[in-house]
């Protein structure tokens, strides 16, 4: 627990330092504007909701492909992940650390997107089933980090990896429906999506923020916690594989 | 100086940089996958509304911004010179530094058309937009003088990334985002209030997306070319800005020492 | 078209005179702000430097002594606060545009050259920035790699290149101008020995060629080696300007031998021997005796290896040691 705490606080430290690895809250609210001028032109205020949701999800896994990934990275090509492992500390606790603390910072950016409605659209998307709504974010925050947890562990793994980084963030705010519903994508697609919590989790919020009753929450729930978990279980797994393989190679160099 | 020289060098250059960015793997089941699920994302959000025309018009909006994007690039790689080290020797150069930092970052403009031209004519039929040949040759070229257009603007951000550089994607990132909200993309630029229209029309992108659009929607000809020469002469603007930039930064660093030897 | 910048200039350099020295710097400085808007840090405080053409100067001194600082002036990156710096009678401040051709700087380490270009098309890069036509620049690039023995490697990214390489790379992409000033800022830093000795030739033929050389080094031997003067510097002040002679007879002067398994009474004999200023323990039975006089090494070697001491070695003074030893002597405090 103690190299848990400190490792979330050195990732803190590190969004202080460097202003740069905030960039996904600052761009945040442009993707509101965007998204909300399309809704509101179209002349669909009851999409305004899904308009504000987007953007605050798309910042959380946004966030958690780019910085968790670089964060770990930063630490190899530093030598601080080869002092990492000689320590008593896990490195999944360490891991878990720094990608809790990005994924706290990540979730500003639901208010960041609630303003720009209200300030910006002068609309006020109200949050119709609120203890679904927390609950779900949770849920959503705990898939949010798992991912972060695999893509870092994979980024270390795999030497060209990294070039895909960039890559990723559309295709998963595809699959994740974080604008869109997955039930509108081809059906082939919408199946695969069915495999990422978000896809789960954006459909929940949604329903958290519309007036009607949300079916099946318990289920939906914990189809979000359980992916969550293999999530984090297969992040586990791949860092777990790394630690060993440095300790028969004495070197986390590149494979 | 011999001007046509140092710019085939400097092509030369920024063609092996393009090979650091992308291998043809990483391009095409890298790069080319998100700009697909890119154009479907924003193209998506018109099957959402339920109204096709709208699904179109975000289709070719989505799509033509690729190409801005790719070239909004110029901003980080225009600070790839310091990464090689060789920044403090060209301000030594009796040829100086801002023509190599202006055309060093010229293969955006060719990666951007490519695939943004790419994703707009393969997700047309997907979306339902009809183009024949004629149409589709058309936007290829238009696509081409948009991204052509929007390098200088990339230019101005890559101009203050050397001088911020840990704050080089926010520039080029920001200004992306504030042309993509108002400049026509997603919504006509006539929904935003008047001086954000005028605003708009700053940005040559916003006047090469219009020209897309006419020319794919069967405008008239003169009404291609008169966008195309709004998207020039803007263009023309934000270059002769990218210059000064870059030229006082050249002068600036030379009083304040904040290029090393090694930078 | 100019054949090469280095020969158009000399009109110019006619009119402020030819015979005028290669680098002429005056009561030239540097401040730089700091942080938190505390007093400025002054890299260069009232510095008086001349080499002439055909001369290979050294500027000798510790990491953070103001070398670079004077490097970057001279190569018109940075702009000094107060002072004049020329080169070939040219301001480096006011004619700055025909100062840049005239220079060539060279600086060690493995940076400052594209990484995936080919050795041959980075020199051509750089001559066309130099303001050769295209034919002249292909030229340039083969004879310079010919020159530096990277003739059959042309062809080759430079990102396969050895350290050695990269740094022979270096030094072509400096005459690619054919300048009349070289400036080469540490240009051995971390160079194997073979290499450096080879570069040490390359720097004999510059000389030989009428170029004036400016070398910054924290390399004693090849500041000896290679120098015509050197100029000590620290805290950014120039401290002497001698022949390496001087330099020479510092080192050896200031020798110092290294031994272990020292009884304390043989210790004690040594430092009564003359010549040898202190005697140091380092651990348990080791010593360091430093010597102030030439020659005195020789008996201190002798009583040792008599007494049956065979872990013995010798080792010039650091550079730091002779700085001591020159501000010493002049009385002259170092800044921090």
């Amino acid at each position: 627990m103690p190299a848990f705490w400190a490792a979330a606080r050195a990732q803190l430290g590190e969004f202080r330092r460097d202003p740069g690895t905030l960039l996904m809250l600052v761009t945040a609210p442009f993707f509101a504007v965007i998204l909300l001028s399309v809704t509101e032109h179209g002349g669909r205020p009851d999409l305004a909701p899904y308009a504000l949701l987007a953007p605050a999800v798309m910042t959380s896994i946004g966030m958690a492909v780019m910085e968790a990934g670089e964060t770990i990275f930063r630490d190899r090509s530093t030598g601080v992940l080869e002092a990492l492992l000689t320590t008593p500390a896990p490195l999944a606790a360490v891991l878990s650390g720094r990608i809790a603390a990005i994924t706290a910072v990540s979730l500003l950016g639901i208010a960041e997107c609630w303003l720009v409605g209200a300030l910006g659209f002068g609309i006020v998307v109200a949050v119709e089933h609120p203890l679904v709504f927390a609950a779900t974010l949770l849920a959503t925050a705990a898939g949010t980090a798992a991912t972060g947890v695999v893509m870092a562990a994979v980024f270390v793994i795999g030497r060209n990896v990294r070039s895909f980084q960039n890559s990723l963030t559309f295709p998963l705010y595809l699959l994740g429906g974080a604008m869109v519903p997955v039930a509108l994508l081809p059906a082939g697609f919408e199946a695969a999506s069915r495999l990422f919590f978000l896809s789960w989790a954006t459909d929940l919020l949604r329903d958290s923020l519309a007036p009607g009753p949300v079916a099946a929450f318990g289920p939906r729930l914990a189809a979000v916690l359980g992916l969550a978990a293999a999530t984090f279980a297969a992040g586990f797994w791949i860092a777990h594989r790394l630690v060993r393989r440095v300790r028969r190679t004495g070197t986390v160099g590149f494979a | 100086m011999n001007a046509i020289a140092v710019l085939r060098q400097t092509m030369w250059s920024g063609w092996t940089d393009l090979r650091i960015v992308y291998t043809p793997t990483t391009w095409a089941f890298g790069w080319m996958v998100r700009v697909l699920c890119q154009v479907v994302f924003y193209s998506m959000l018109g099957t959402l509304l339920g109204d096709p025309e709208r699904t179109r018009y975000l289709l070719v909006g989505a799509a033509v911004f690729i190409a801005v994007n790719e070239t909004m690039m110029a901003s980080a790689s225009t600070t790839w010179e310091r990464m090689s080290g060789t920044l403090s020797l060209l301000a030594a150069a009796p040829a100086g530094m801002v023509t190599v930092l202006a055309a060093r970052s010229w293969f955006w403009v060719a990666t951007g058309t490519l695939s943004s031209s790419i994703a707009l004519l393969a997700l047309a039929p997907v979306f339902g937009l009809g183009l024949g040949p004629g149409e589709s040759a058309a936007a290829a070229a238009l696509v081409f003088a948009t991204a052509l257009a929007n390098y200088p603007v990339g230019l101005c951000c890559g101009s203050l990334s050397l001088r911020f550089h840990r704050l080089r994607n926010v520039f080029s990132n920001l200004t992306l985002l504030t042309m993509t909200a108002v400049g026509g993309v997603m919504v006509p630029v006539a929904f935003w209030p008047g001086w954000i229209q005028w605003f708009a029309a700053a940005f040559p992108a916003v006047h090469g997306l219009e020209a897309v659009r006419l020319a794919i929607g069967g405008g008239a000809a003169d009404a291609v070319f008169a966008r195309l020469g709004l998207a020039f002469a803007t263009a023309a603007a934000w270059l002769a800005l990218a210059a000064a930039s870059l030229w006082w930064f050249q002068r600036d660093a030379r009083r304040t020492g904040s290029i090393d030897f090694g930078d | 078209m100019a054949p090469g910048p280095g020969r158009g200039d000399a009109e110019a350099m006619s009119i402020t005179g030819f015979d005028a020295p290669a680098v002429d710097v005056r009561g030239r400085s540097r401040d730089f702000a700091t942080a938190r808007g505390g007093p400025p840090r002054r890299a260069l405080d009232d510095f008086g430097l001349t080499v002439a053409a055909g001369e290979v100067h050294g500027l000798l001194g510790p990491n953070g002594a103001g070398k670079t600082t004077l490097c970057k002036i001279l190569s018109t990156v940075l702009l000094p606060t107060a002072g004049t710096a020329r080169v070939h009678g040219l301001d480096v401040v006011a004619d700055a545009k025909r100062v840049r051709p005239l220079l060539g700087i060279v600086f060690g380490g493995e940076r400052g050259l594209y990484a995936r270009m080919t050795a041959a098309q980075n020199l051509r890069f750089w001559a066309a920035l130099y303001g050769h036509r295209r034919r002249e620049g292909r030229r340039r690039a083969a004879e310079l790699l010919e020159r530096v023995g990277l003739g059959p490697r042309a062809d080759e990214p430079v990102e396969t290149f050895s350290r050695g390489m990269k740094q022979r790379l270096h030094l072509a992409r400096g005459l690619v101008g054919d300048p009349r000033v070289l400036v080469l800022d540490e240009p051995t830093v971390g160079m194997d020995p073979v290499s450096a000795h080879e570069f040490r030739g390359l720097v004999e033929d510059l000389r030989a060629e009428g170029r004036a050389v400016l070398l910054t080094t924290h390399d004693m031997a090849e500041a000896e080696a290679l120098c015509d003067r050197v100029s000590f510097i620290d805290g950014g002040r120039l401290l002497r300007c001698e022949d390496p002679r001087v330099l020479g007879e510092l080192l050896s002067r200031h020798e110092r031998v290294r031994a272990s398994g020292v009884p304390e009474a043989l210790a004690e004999r040594i430092a009564a021997l003359p010549g040898v200023e202190r005697v140091r323990s380092t651990g348990p039975g080791a010593v360091l005796v430093e010597t102030g006089r030439g020659g005195a090494a020789l008996p201190v070697l002798r009583t040792l290896v008599e007494a049956g001491v065979s872990d013995v070695s010798t080792a010039p003074p650091t550079l730091e040691e002779v700085y001591l030893h020159l501000i010493g002597e002049r009385g002259m405090a170092v800044r921090p």
